[in-house]
């Protein structure tokens, strides 16, 4: 039945809605429509003695809706309905209008039309609010496991808080060896912590944690189901290796004849073949690389039939023989398991854009690189064993120069946006040149430092004053190969002054993005993602781990490139939102949903088509379109594309809608 | 006699035991109507080429087929739109195709139906004319322009070509192959190029000479006779909901002052309201998918050429999917999601590009 009895409480949120908007005119007008019993003005609705206005006046006035006219429903929607539940009144029978984004702030330089709009406002919220029903929340059950997706510091983090708590967790890790990017870091600013002494207590504890269940060198493959009832299938790639029985003695590397770049250190050094990471993987398995392996190499060409064995022939095996237990079996071993969770963290990560995206700044030159690339040259474990050298020639370089901003803060080359590390990390990488190279010349080209973290301005001025690192203000246009050495070509913006600088190496503070395949996974997870690869929150500031799929959280650089500090407290964020849902019996969910009049639906399955949810299906026997309630969000996609009204989102039918655009859409 | 010639083959058919029923039409006093045959003893009863389309034969199907699959092996003998109508219901979840072959032919036309109750034609007259590559001048508007009037492979299974030619079954699918297979006919071939090229050589003209122009106000005029009898949506196959959104009472009905607000803002308004916009929203629920029977347009009881607004509107909003109802493959546009198209209307409205 449509509402009789309703109330209007107009706001005047301080003044920014009551300086523009005439409010006691707005519920003087309002209060003369046949379907209100009250209508009132306070200066803030969301206040307590606000929201005991509405208690009382539901009591008073025996009210059947309730509409609120103040700020955006993000902010205060719950605040109020949750009012209105005290009061006894269901919560579903109160709307926001919506009357300081849409009529006092657009408007503030005409009050009159302000005031007119803002009752309009509020005339279409009545008309949508008297066919609204009273709802009662769903409940959904949970499977009190956790996925976290990324095996980084901020992954890391999240499935140790959760594994910690009790909550048994699956982590997937595409690379062989959990560590992410922190893993190839040198040190780690400000405090010069070496990643592999502190990252690794934690990626032991992972390795070895009770309930932690860790799949590495292992993608996602598909997910299904919803908040507290995640299905997920994980393809484990194939090793060729059987890691039960490997020990990672790592007998093999050694007698491995080919040789290839490594991946864990950025093409800055070889690997063989069948490889371990590095000597601190978790887990500390062998693997094959099948497209280098001269055996597997052979057999897949045999297989396919482009070469023909000869009798007899013997082909490398020298790994197997040298292996004590018998692990390597050159079999492809992929397989896809499943997995039941009742939550998900993704914690992808990041990669930064390769030197070779910036042939203007000397990016096809072996010496010039990304800084993450030089970060390997600088790690004690790396390569040159912390003393940086040319990759080109091996000879320690007398100068380096710094480039920052590469590609970020730059639309037309890279990103816009600024990549957030680099000023500090680069700093870094200068303060360490100087540790090992005392007299290698440092040269850093900067537009602004941007050092804002606890103990970050200190460091910059450190590298400034006690390690005499040559910061130059101003951007680089240019650098060339001259003889020997490399020309930068830059400007000093400070004096105003064209710079030129002959160096031995450049590292490029390259343009962070969101991880390689990032967008397959989202699209699987059916969470949104921005063009450069980040994953998207509900609300930038409050909501910042959140994700729209209920029950699937983002944590670390994922969301957007940050330092280490900010990733792990993300991780620990995610943890807990996670354990917020999986610390209940039951979940319950918002009854705003999809419903299906089975009289009108033609079973045409328009609707299915639209759901981003996978949340339809057409029933076979009754030719309906069926909603799997706890699959779907409400967003009313299906609603749309229905050619009649069989498929309507609760509350906000079509005759609502309709109803409440035609009073918008008079002539004003 | 092609209409002979064709009551064998289902004959025969029912003979070899591949099939159990033929739907098909059939006379009736003043017009033609489809007939549910199960029995090769009442074959005598249809008249598998009729000049008159008084339903889309598709829109028959659907009825059979639509909570369960045909529980016997059924021949429908359909018009190349009508078939073009079955392959697009399919995909709307209207028709299950399972147990069904379809029998298609290069169609001659069919008369307006109103016409023929009062001027009646024997079928074979109609395909007399096209036998030489030609075409009847009393046939329908949407006939005259219509832009597959044979078989298309891939839409139904067997082809039967008339045109330029003594009668020849060729396949149109695999079943159809295997069918014909079955009955002993051997496959043949005929050249009707030229004579579906003269048809839609006749649509571009017509598109471009029928066009309905002067914007709103000539939309306005040409839809001024109409009823709202709504028999224009009853008659078209794709409007296949059980309750149209436009007699839906909880989303138009109106309060009085709703009446006397659009009175006071628009200088005065017809009544009743909503008529145009019957018409608009119907064109956006079915456009993608008109297949262009001209079904509306005989539907009509004031006459109005509707199949000039569907029929080109229609083209236009397929040309923009790129999608060809009934003949192509792939989902309608309504129920596919694509992340990349439609660029070219990017920024249209004045938005940033």
């Amino acid at each position: 039945m449509a509402m009789k009895r309703i109330g209007v409480f107009i706001c005047h949120c301080g003044r920014n809605i009551a300086g523009t908007v005439d409010v006691k005119r707005v519920a003087e007008e309002i209060g003369k429509r046949e379907d209100v019993a009250f209508s009132t003005t306070y200066v803030f609705m969301c206040s307590q003695p606000g929201q005991k206005l509405i208690e009382d006046s539901i009591k008073e006035y025996n009210l059947d809706g309730v509409v609120v006219a103040n700020c955006s429903p993000t902010l205060h929607e719950r605040t109020m309905r949750n009012a209105a539940a005290r009061a006894g009144l269901n919560p579903y029978r109160v709307e926001i209008a919506n009357i300081r984004e849409w009529a006092a702030w657009p408007h503030e330089d005409n009050p009159e039309a302000a005031t007119r709009k803002a009752i309009r406002i509020i005339n279409a919220t009545i008309e949508k609010l008297k066919a609204n029903a009273s709802l009662e929340p769903l409940e959904v059950p949970v499977i009190r496991r956790a996925l976290v997706i990324g095996g980084g510091v901020a992954g890391i983090q999240a499935a140790l808080d959760l594994a910690d708590a009790g909550i048994e967790t699956v982590m997937v890790e595409r690379e062989p060896s959990i560590g992410g990017n922190m893993f190839r870091l040198s040190e780690t600013f400000p405090t010069l912590d070496c990643p592999q002494c502190i990252l690794t207590p934690k990626m032991n504890d992972v390795g070895g944690h009770p309930n932690i269940k860790l799949y590495t060198y292992s993608e996602i493959e598909d997910v299904s189901g919803f908040m507290g009832n995640f299905k997920v299938k994980i393809k484990k790639k194939a090793t060729f290796v059987d890691w039960d029985k490997c020990t990672g003695c790592g007998e093999c590397l050694r007698v491995c004849p080919v040789s290839v770049k490594s991946e864990y250190d950025l093409g800055m050094k070889d690997r063989t073949s069948i490889y371990i990471v590095n000597e601190q993987a978790v887990p500390l398995k062998a693997l094959i690389d099948q497209d280098s392996c001269i055996r597997l190499k052979f057999e897949k060409k045999v297989q396919e039939g482009k070469i023909k064995p000869k009798k007899n022939v013997k082909i490398c095996s020298k790994c197997a023989d040298v292996c004590e237990p018998e692990a390597i079996h050159f079999k492809n071993n992929e397989e896809i398991v499943e997995e039941e969770v009742g939550t998900i963290v993704v914690a992808t990560g990041y990669e930064v854009m390769p030197a070779e995206a910036f042939p203007e700044l000397g990016g096809k030159y072996p010496d010039v690189i990304t800084a993450l690339q030089f970060e390997r040259l600088l790690s004690p474990s790396g390569p040159t064993a912390g003393v940086p050298r040319r990759p080109s020639d091996g000879k320690i370089p007398k100068s380096i120069a710094f480039v920052h901003c590469v590609g970020s803060r730059d639309p037309q080359n890279g990103v816009p946006y600024c990549s957030r590390i680099c000023c500090m990390y680069t700093i870094k990488q200068a303060m360490l040149v100087k540790h090992a190279l005392p007299d290698t010349a440092v040269y850093d080209f900067y537009i602004d430092i941007r050092s804002n973290g606890k103990g970050y301005e200190e460091f910059y001025h450190r590298a400034k004053e006690e390690y005499g690192v040559n910061f130059i203000r101003g951007k680089v246009s240019k650098v060339y190969k001259v003889g020997d050495k490399y020309r930068v070509q830059g400007v000093d913006t400070l004096t105003g002054r064209i710079v030129e600088v002959d160096v031995d190496m450049v590292i490029l503070a390259t343009a962070a993005k969101g991880s390689e395949g990032v967008k397959e996974l989202a699209k699987k997870l059916r969470i949104p993602y921005d063009e450069w690869g980040w994953l998207k929150e509900v609300h930038l500031k409050l909501k910042p781990l959140d994700t729209p799929v209920g029950g699937v959280f983002i944590a670390g650089a994922a969301q957007f490139i940050k330092d280490i500090t900010d990733s792990v407290a993300q991780g620990s964020g995610a943890a807990a939102k996670s354990l917020g849902l999986l610390s209940k019996p039951q979940l319950e969910k918002e009854p705003l949903l999809a419903r299906v009049d089975t009289e009108i639906c033609a079973g045409c399955g328009r609707c299915k088509d639209q759901c981003a949810y996978g949340a339809i299906t057409i029933d076979p026997i009754r030719h309906v379109s069926v909603v799997n309630e706890a699959l779907c969000e409400g967003c009313g996609a299906c609603s749309a594309n229905c050619p009649t009204t069989a498929i309507q989102v609760v509350n906000f039918k079509k005759g609502q809608i309709i109803r409440a655009v035609d009073i918008l859409a008079e002539v004003f | 006699m092609s209409n002979d010639m064709l009551k064998k083959f289902i004959v025969d058919a029912f003979e070899k035991g591949l099939i159990e029923a033929v739907m098909a039409p059939a006379a009736t006093k003043d017009s033609y109507t489809y007939a549910l045959i199960t029995k090769k003893e009442d074959v005598d009863k249809i008249t598998p080429i009729a000049p008159v389309m008084q339903w889309n034969g598709a829109d028959m199907l659907r009825r059979i087929t639509k909570l369960k699959k045909s529980e016997r092996k059924l021949l429908a003998i359909l018009r190349p739109c009508e078939s073009r109508t079955y392959k697009e219901l399919v995909k709307f979840n209207q028709i299950n195709p399972e147990n069904i072959i379809v029998l298609s032919y290069d169609c001659p036309g069919t008369i307006h139906a109103r016409n023929f109750k009062y001027e009646p034609v024997e079928p074979e007259n109609l395909v007399e004319e096209i036998k030489n590559g030609g075409k009847s001048e009393k046939i329908r508007d949407a006939c005259k322009v219509c832009e597959y009037p044979a078989p298309i492979p891939g839409v139904g299974d067997i082809g039967l070509g008339l045109v330029n030619t003594d009668p020849v079954f060729f396949s149109l699918s695999d079943k159809g192959k295997e069918f014909l297979g079955a009955m002993g006919i051997t496959e043949g071939e005929r050249d009707a190029d030229a004579w579906v090229e003269e048809h839609r050589k006749r649509r571009e003209e017509w598109m471009e000479k029928e066009r309905i122009t002067g914007g709103r106000k000539g939309i306005e005029e040409f839809l001024s006779s109409c009823l709202n009898c709504h028999n224009c949506k009853d008659m078209c196959p794709i409007c296949f909901c059980k309750e149209c959104f436009f007699e839906d009472h909880n989303v138009f009905d109106y309060e009085s002052n709703k009446f006397y607000n659009w009175a006071d803002d628009k200088d005065g308004i017809r009544l009743p309201t909503d008529r145009s916009l019957f018409h608009i929203g119907r064109l956006i629920h079915m456009g993608t998918s008109c297949i262009g029977c001209g079904l509306c347009q005989q539907a009509c009881p004031m006459d109005i050429p509707l199949y000039r607004l569907f029929g080109i509107v229609g083209n236009d909003l397929q040309k923009v999917f790129n999608y060809k109802p009934g003949v192509d493959d792939n989902l309608p546009p309504v129920m596919e999601f694509r992340e990349d198209e439609l660029h070219e209307f990017e920024g249209l409205l004045g938005g940033e590009e």
